[in-house]
C-alpha cells in the first residue's frame, strides 16, 4: 500500500491480476456464498439425507435406496402424483391460452386500454393468501358462487373445497384466475416485440388479422410460449399454498400435492429422510418435463 | 399495575441487597440451595392475556430469585418443528412447553431432565397431581415433564335448542341411547343436533367407551365405536361434517347456532364467554359408552432440556409455575384446569367442573409412536369415508388397521 501511496508506476503484473481477481471476488462473496450453502448446500444435503432416516432427534441412520422404493408403493404419494398431472393437464393449457387471449385483446388499439392492462394484472399482485381466502368465502356452501348459481336457475348446494368430486377443480378454477395474468403480461411483452415491418409484408400480402394472429404472431412468440408453458408446468408441480390453506390436502387426499406431502412428510411427522427423496423425485420429475418441453417447443427465435 | 410493577421492582432492588450486603442469597425453593443464572423459557402462545399473565408469573419468580434472570421465548407458529428443529441444533431453552401428543418421542431420545430428583429435594410428590395427567409424562418410571394445565371433552349444548326442541338437558349420567334420541329430536331445519368432525381427536374416546383400542380397531368392540360414531351422520343424518356445514370446526358450528351439540374441550366455552355472549351453553361430561366411561387428556408440560447449564434454576421455575399458587392464579383467571389435585375443591365453575371430571377416567392423547400425526390421518381418512358413505364399517376398519399396524410399533 505505501509503495503504491509513492506513486509507484503501475503496470500489469501477475501480482495485479491475482489482486484485482481477488478484489472482485471479496466483494462478490456475500452475494456467492450465501446461494453456495443455501442452495447448493441444501440441495447436496438433500440428496444426502434422501438415503438416509432423519427425524431430527437422532443422527441420520444410512438406508441406501429405503426411501424411493417406499415412495413407489406410498399410496398417498402415488395419489399425489395423479393429482398433480390431473391439475397439470388442466391448469398449463388452460393458463397460457387464457393469457394468450388477454394480451391478444390487450395488444389491439382498444378505448380503456390502460384500464384494463392495470385491472387483469391485480389478481397477480394480492398475495395468494389473501386470494385463497376470498376464495374460500367464495366457494363456501352458502357462498357467493352458489348463491349466483341459484340466481341463474341452476339450484345446487355444492361444497365446493369440501367434496371429493369438485375440491382440485376449484383449486384449479382459483389458480388458473390467479396466474394468468402473469402470463398475460409476458405474452404481451413478446407481441409488441414482432417486429413491425413482418405484419406491413403481411398486409400487403392480404392475410387479415386472424391469418397474421395464427401465422405470425404466435410462431414468433414461440420462446414466450416455452417460457409459459414451464414456468406454468413448474408452478403447477410446485403448488403447496392454497392447498394448504384452503383443504390441507382433503378431503380424503383430494387435493393432495407432492408439495403438500413433502411439507407434511418432513415438518410434520419429522421424516426428514423420506421427505427429502420425495424432494429429489420432485426435481427429478420438473427436469424430465422442462427437458422434453425444450425438445417439443424450439426456443429460438424465427426472425 | 404500574403500581405493581414499582412494587415489584423495589421488592426485586430490596432482596438484591440484601443478598448482596450478606453475601448469601435467600433460597427460595425449598432446599435447593442459592438459584442464580440465566433460564430461556419458551412455549407458544396463547393470547395477549395469558402471555401477560406468564410474564407476571416469571417475573414474580425473578423477584423471588434476584440472581436468576428468566427470559421468555414464545414461538409463534409450528411449536413442535421449531422445538424439534432446536433439539437438534442443541439450541433450545432451558425450560419448554412439550405436548403429551409428541414428547414420547423426546422422553425416549433422551433430550428430557428426568426431574425426580429435583422433585424429591423440592419436596413435590407425584402424588400431589392428577394422576393420569402426571403419569403419561412419566417414561420408564422416570418423570420429564410437571403437567402445566389440562383439557378433556366434554358435551357443549345449546340450552336454547334444547328448550325449543323440548328435550330435558343433559346430564354427567348420560348414555349413548341419550345422546342418540337427543340428537334426533334436535335436529330440525337447518339445525343439526350434533357436529361430529372426521378427526380421532373426538372419536378415540368413544372408541375407548366401547370397550375398543387402537391396536385392534377392527374388532368388534372397535366396529361397534365407529358404527355409532359415523352412524349420527351416515345412517340418522342427524350429524354433519363442520366442513359440510361451511365451517372450519365443530365449535364454529355450535357457536353458530348450526349444531346443538359438540364434543370439544374448555377452549370452546372460552371462546363462547369471549366472542360469542348471546349462545346460552352449558357442558357436562361425555356420555357412558357401552363398556366404560372414558375421556381423551390433551395436556402440556414444563419440560427441561438434557443439556441444561442450570438444572436447579430451571427446575425451581418449572416448580414454581405448577406450583399451587400460581395455578391457582392461571385458574382464576379462567384460563386453563389446574394439574394439582388439592386445587379441585377451586373450581367452582359447574363447566369447568364438566371437563375437568373427565380426567381420572380419561386417558392421554398419545400413541407412544412416532407416527401419531400420520395414525390420525388414517382415522380422519377411514371415519370420513365411512361418515360420507363411501365405505362399510367394516371395510374400512379392515383397511385402517393393515394401515395403522406398522405405524404404531
Amino acid at each position: 500500500m505505501a509503495v503504491l501511496a509513492g506513486g509507484a508506476v503501475r503496470r500489469p503484473s501477475r501480482f495485479g491480476y491475482w489482486r484485482r481477481w481477488l478484489t472482485a471476488y471479496i466483494f462478490i462473496a456475500p452475494w456467492l456464498l450465501f446461494p453456495l450453502v443455501f442452495i447448493a448446500g441444501a440441495i447436496v444435503l438433500a440428496f444426502y439425507f434422501s438415503l438416509t432416516n432423519y427425524d431430527l432427534l437422532s443422527d441420520p441412520v444410512f438406508v441406501g435406496l429405503d426411501n424411493y422404493k417406499r415412495a413407489m408403493s406410498d399410496e398417498s404419494f402415488l395419489h399425489a402424483l395423479r393429482n398433480v398431472a390431473t391439475y397439470t393437464a388442466v391448469v398449463v393449457p388452460s393458463q397460457t391460452f387464457i393469457g394468450l387471449v388477454m394480451a391478444a385483446i390487450l395488444n389491439q388499439k382498444l378505448p380503456w386500454r390502460r384500464f384494463f392492462r392495470v385491472a387483469w394484472y391485480l389478481p397477480c399482485v394480492a398475495s395468494s393468501v389473501v386470494t385463497t381466502l376470498i376464495f374460500m368465502w367464495l366457494f363456501l356452501p352458502d357462498g357467493f358462487i352458489n348463491a349466483a348459481l341459484n340466481f341463474v336457475g341452476i339450484g345446487v348446494r355444492i361444497n365446493w373445497l369440501g367434496d371429493e368430486a369438485t375440491a382440485l377443480p376449484s383449486i384449479m378454477f382459483m389458480n388458473i384466475w390467479a396466474t394468468a395474468a402473469t402470463f398475460m403480461l409476458i405474452f404481451l411483452a413478446a407481441m409488441q416485440d414482432v417486429p413491425g415491418p413482418i405484419y406491413e409484408a403481411a398486409d400487403l400480402d392480404g392475410a387479415g388479422p386472424i391469418r397474421q394472429f395464427f401465422q405470425i404472431t404466435i410462431p414468433l412468440m414461440r420462446p414466450a410460449i416455452f417460457l409459459v408453458v414451464l414456468l406454468g408446468t413448474i408452478g403447477c408441480f410446485q403448488l403447496y399454498d392454497q392447498v394448504k390453506i384452503a383443504t390441507n390436502g382433503g378431503p380424503n387426499e383430494a387435493t393432495l400435492t407432492v408439495t403438500y406431502l413433502i411439507w407434511k412428510e418432513g415438518f410434520r411427522d419429522l421424516n426428514m429422510g423420506y421427505a427429502s427423496a420425495l424432494g429429489v423425485i420432485l426435481f427429478v420429475g420438473i427436469f424430465v418435463v422442462s427437458l422434453v418441453q425444450r425438445r417439443f417447443l424450439d426456443v429460438r427465435p424465427d426472425y | 399495575m404500574k403500581l405493581r410493577k414499582s412494587l415489584l421492582a423495589v421488592i426485586a432492588l430490596v432482596a438484591l441487597i440484601i443478598s448482596a450486603c450478606g453475601g448469601t442469597a435467600a433460597p427460595a425453593a425449598g432446599t435447593l440451595g442459592p438459584l442464580s443464572g440465566d433460564i430461556r423459557i419458551s412455549g407458544w402462545s396463547s393470547s395477549p392475556t395469558e402471555d401477560a399473565l406468564l410474564t407476571e408469573s416469571i417475573n414474580a419468580f425473578m423477584a423471588a430469585n434476584p440472581n436468576v434472570k428468566v427470559k421468555w421465548e414464545p414461538i409463534a407458529q409450528d411449536y413442535e418443528t421449531v422445538l424439534k428443529t432446536n433439539l437438534a441444533a442443541g439450541t433450545e431453552a432451558d425450560v419448554f412447553y412439550a405436548d403429551i401428543f409428541w414428547i414420547d418421542s423426546l422422553m425416549k431420545t433422551g433430550k428430557l431432565l428426568a426431574l425426580d430428583d429435583l422433585m424429591a429435594k423440592s419436596g413435590v410428590n407425584k402424588s400431589d397431581f392428577v394422576p393420569t395427567l402426571i403419569n403419561a409424562f412419566s417414561y420408564q418410571g422416570k418423570t420429564y415433564g410437571i403437567p402445566k394445565d389440562f383439557n378433556t371433552l366434554g358435551l357443549v349444548y345449546n340450552k336454547d335448542l334444547f328448550k325449543a326442541a323440548g328435550v330435558a338437558e343433559p346430564t354427567n349420567d348420560w348414555t349413548w341411547n341419550d345422546l342418540s334420541a337427543a340428537a334426533k329430536k334436535l335436529t330440525s331445519g337447518s339445525v343439526v343436533g350434533l357436529s361430529l368432525p372426521a378427526d380421532a381427536a373426538r372419536f378415540i374416546p368413544f372408541l375407548w367407551q366401547a370397550g375398543g383400542d387402537l391396536n385392534n380397531i377392527n374388532n368388534a368392540a372397535g366396529q361397534a365405536a365407529v358404527d355409532f360414531y359415523t352412524g349420527f351422520e351416515a345412517k340418522d343424518s342427524v350429524s354433519k361434517l363442520p366442513s359440510e356445514l361451511g365451517m372450519g370446526w365443530a365449535g364454529e358450528a355450535f357457536e353458530k347456532g348450526k349444531a346443538a351439540m359438540v364434543f370439544e374441550g374448555g377452549w370452546l366455552p372460552a371462546d363462547l364467554n369471549n366472542n360469542f355472549k348471546t349462545v346460552n351453553y352449558g357442558v357436562v361430561q361425555m356420555p357412558k359408552g357401552t363398556a366404560a366411561k372414558s375421556n381423551l387428556i390433551f395436556t402440556v408440560s414444563y419440560s427441561i432440556s438434557a443439556k441444561t447449564k442450570n438444572p436447579t434454576a430451571a427446575w425451581a421455575l418449572a416448580n414454581y409455575l405448577t406450583g399451587s399458587d400460581n395455578q391457582s392464579k392461571v385458574l382464576k383467571a379462567g384460563f386453563a384446569l389446574p394439574t394439582r389435585t388439592a386445587l379441585a375443591s377451586q373450581i367452582t365453575n359447574a363447566n369447568s367442573k364438566a371437563i375437568f371430571d373427565g380426567a381420572p377416567y380419561g386417558k392421554p392423547f398419545n400413541y407412544a409412536s412416532a407416527n401419531t400425526g400420520k395414525v390420525n390421518d388414517e382415522i380422519n381418512k377411514a371415519l370420513e369415508s365411512v361418515m360420507l358413505k363411501k365405505s362399510s364399517v367394516k371395510d374400512a376398519l379392515d383397511k385402517l388397521a393393515t394401515t395403522i399396524k406398522p405405524l404404531l410399533q
